[in-house]
């Protein structure tokens, strides 16, 4: 639009009555946008608009046919004892693991940002697992895991524990699928925190200094911490996304097993509608996901934006 | 690049007349299980060079048979289905109900498919409701596969293992007690109901009656199949972990029994190598009137186009037939499913030098379709069944509870008629 705007204003021996450059430039606006437009129709809205009707409809795939059976989908999602099942997993995988993951993704960046030495090697290493693909990393943690010649059995045995079938045990599946989410999500965090730390001005450490808060916790909870408040709201919106979208390990790992105790909303989500067809009842479940994860999102924005003024005026 | 562009050229050209000059027929053949490869590349080579009009041209592999009805139902609202496919015998019934599979008997009437080697009996594996879909192309039934070290070390004789349950989980629980992390047995649950189908018609019993309109495996022969899979963990020494860490333990020579399909035989000899003795056995039977379900593939054809389904009768007879047959079996461990195969001329001498092959073989007299469960909730009834298993196998359910609770579960997934 600037672009367009650029020659139309540079001809002032020729002027047009407004209302004609007006259209014109409504005219090529429309014809230049229009591609994408296009694309954005086809690819995107197109699809999701597609979904968002087929969760109205008992579609199966492949059987000609559908009824509109209006807000049924939804209405059992909330009655589905199956559906229950994997919302209870999800939830429970995500209260152990944003915590953890935020928790420790902070621990690693303060102390690689402290190291002087070793400081990019352990980077690289925490951010190993984001960077590596999940389903590669999920069949060696399987071998590690094996409950009986698995190394970390071995290990246990050496102090006399287990050996612990983690993931052919209904009681321990699910916190064993956390334990790898955690792994995974430090070093994303760490990340975060990383870039967060280094924002932060040095005259307030100074400053922090001469009141008496030159180290340690004192110095961490009067500076570091509030500075960190909007990464860390940013971090904790983004672990939670990340937090209930499991889904790689679930497949690799366990299938949802033993005994439906790691299934989770996606997997719920791709066994309905891949596995047994119900193209209907899994476009709601996306659609709800969806819901979900944009309301989400616009919280974090919400709540974000005030903060980050206030923030601003404690700095300068 | 004027050289490369001549050359591709010459090349196209020459691909042209050749193909002008033999294939007058290219048919899209696709199949499930990639490792499947080893058959499938060398019967179309085969068959290619005794009937140069058609072309065999493969699709690139769907990892199981349950993705490979996923792709063929989209491709299907697309209009571009192959022409041929190795359906698993659990998703026959499934694309059937959706009209992606069509009987072929019009081809089978002007056939005389009896004097080549096809019996009633492998025929009826892919009858419904009378009507003939297709040739089975392998079949395979749960067999005992068995680690003879561990056997004889526990006292049991690994040419002549019991043929009772109850003798034969009295060993197992023996193999278990020689410690050093040994285990006695492990009865795969697979990722469907298979295996249990197995159990079930072990003691003479079926999951629904014969016109399908009431469930009847929570009669005596289910009680009696979910009792036996509680004891294969409490005195049998099965543990309960995972089907992939239990194979491991198995080609590691760490666990005694392991029941899986037949068709995994040369997957194992190739894993275990030198490291134990492994040998195959029967299955112990519960009843006179044992059965069992057969896992395994059909060929079916998709094409409508006369020319093309001509082309592809040939081909699916000629992989189901003696030729094809004597591809599959060596390489997998299935058993033929062409009676002409087992003879002489074919198969004989390799089943003499390979006896662990021929337990299958032995086996099909008993073997019976798998069950395909009317309706369209067929997968998930399937996963229901394996999951009220496993809790069997954790001690979480009682037999009797856990068959109680997937009978009120399978009912209410069946269609509303029953």
């Amino acid at each position: 639009m600037a672009a367009l705007a650029g020659p139309a204003l540079s001809r002032p021996e020729a002027p047009m009555p407004s209302w004609t450059v007006h259209a014109a430039q409504r005219r090529a606006a429309m014809a230049l946008t229009a591609p994408a437009t296009l694309l954005l129709v086809a690819l995107l809205l197109g699809p999701a608009m597609l979904v968002l009707v087929l969760s109205f409809t008992n579609a199966s795939l492949g059987l000609g046919g559908m009824t509109f059976v209006g807000l049924g989908n939804y209405a059992r999602m909330l009655t589905d004892p199956g559906f229950a099942t994997s919302l209870r997993n999800t939830a429970l995988y995500v209260a152990i693991v944003v915590p953890a993951s935020i928790g420790l993704g902070l621990a690693a960046a303060i102390l690689i940002e402290r190291v002087s030495v070793f400081g990019s090697f352990y980077r690289a290493a925490y951010f190993l697992p984001v960077a590596a693909t999940l389903v590669a990393l999920s069949t060696a943690w399987e071998a590690i895991l094996h409950p009986s010649f698995g190394l970390a059995n071995m290990a246990l045995g050496l102090v006399g524990i287990g050996p612990i079938r983690f993931l052919s045990d209904p009681a321990t599946a699910l916190y064993t699928l956390a334990g790898i989410g955690i792994w995974q999500l430090v070093g994303f965090n760490m990340i975060l925190f990383l870039a967060g730390l280094s924002s932060i001005p040095e005259e307030l450490y100074e400053a922090a200094a001469i009141d008496g808060a030159d180290r340690g916790l004192k110095r961490f909870l009067l500076v570091t911490w509030p500075m960190l408040a909007p990464v860390t709201l940013f971090a904790t919106v983004m672990t939670i996304i990340r937090g209930f979208s499991v889904f790689e390990t679930v497949v690799v790992l366990t299938e949802g097993g033993p005994m439906r105790s790691t299934t989770v909303i996606l997997y719920t989500f791709y066994e309905e509608g891949f596995r047994y067809f119900r193209a209907g009842y899994a476009s709601a479940i996306a659609v709800s996901f969806f819901l979900f994860v944009t309301t989400l999102s616009l919280l974090q924005m919400r709540l974000a934006e005030p903060r980050r003024t206030r923030n601003g005026g404690a700095a300068s | 690049m004027r050289v490369f562009a001549s050359t591709l050229a010459a090349g196209l050209m020459a691909a042209g007349m050749a193909s002008a000059a033999h294939a007058d027929t290219v048919l899209d053949v696709y199949y499930a299980w990639p490792e499947m490869e080893v058959i499938h590349t060398p019967i179309a080579a085969a068959f290619m060079a005794a009937n140069p009009d058609v072309k065999i041209s493969y699709r690139a592999a769907a990892p199981d048979y349950s993705e490979a009805a996923q792709t063929l139902i989209r491709q299907s609202m697309g209009g571009q289905l192959p022409d041929i496919h190795y359906v698993g015998f659990n998703m026959l019934k499934p694309l059937v109900t959706r009209g992606l599979i069509k009987p072929i008997d019009d081809l089978v009437a002007d056939d005389d498919l009896t004097a080549k080697g096809y019996s009633e009996q492998v025929l009826s594996l892919a009858k419904i409701d009378g009507k003939q879909y297709g040739l089975p192309f392998a079949m395979s039934t749960p067999v005992v596969y068995l680690n003879a070290d561990l056997v004889a070390k526990a006292s049991g004789n690994p040419d002549k293992i019991p043929t009772d349950w109850d003798g034969f989980v009295a060993l197992a629980g023996k193999i278990a007690a020689l410690g050093d992390g040994t285990a006695g047995m492990y009865y795969e649950l697979g990722s469907d109901d298979w295996t249990t189908q197995n159990l079930v018609r072990n003691f003479g019993g079926q999951m629904m009656n014969d016109d399908e309109t009431a469930i009847t495996f929570d009669g005596e022969a289910g009680q009696k199949a979910v009792a036996l899979f509680k004891r294969f963990h409490t005195e049998g020494g099965q543990p309960a972990i995972d089907q992939r860490s239990a194979r491991q333990m198995f080609t590691a020579g760490k666990l005694g029994f392991y029941f899986a399909s037949a068709g995994g035989v040369r997957g194992f000899e190739k894993q275990i190598g030198d490291r134990f003795h492994l040998r195959t056995a029967l299955q112990p039977l519960g009843s006179a009137n044992a059965t069992m379900p057969t896992g395994g593939m059909v060929a079916v054809i998709l094409t409508d186009d006369p020319a093309k389904r001509a082309a592809a009768w040939r081909f699916v007879k000629f992989a189901t037939g003696p030729e094809g047959q004597t591809i599959v079996v060596p390489n997998t461990g299935y058993m033929p499913t062409n009676t002409i195969a087992l003879s002489k001329d074919y198969l004989s001498a390799f089943y003499e030098q390979h006896p662990n092959w021929y337990t299958s073989v032995l086996q099909t007299p008993r073997a019976r379709p798998w069950f395909a469960w009317p309706g369209e909730n067929g997968v998930q009834i399937a996963q229901i069944i394996h999951d009220e298993m496993t809790g069997i196998a954790n001690g979480s359910t009682a037999p009797d509870a856990a068959l109680a609770d997937m009978t009120s579960e399978v009912k209410a997934l069946l269609p509303a008629t029953n």
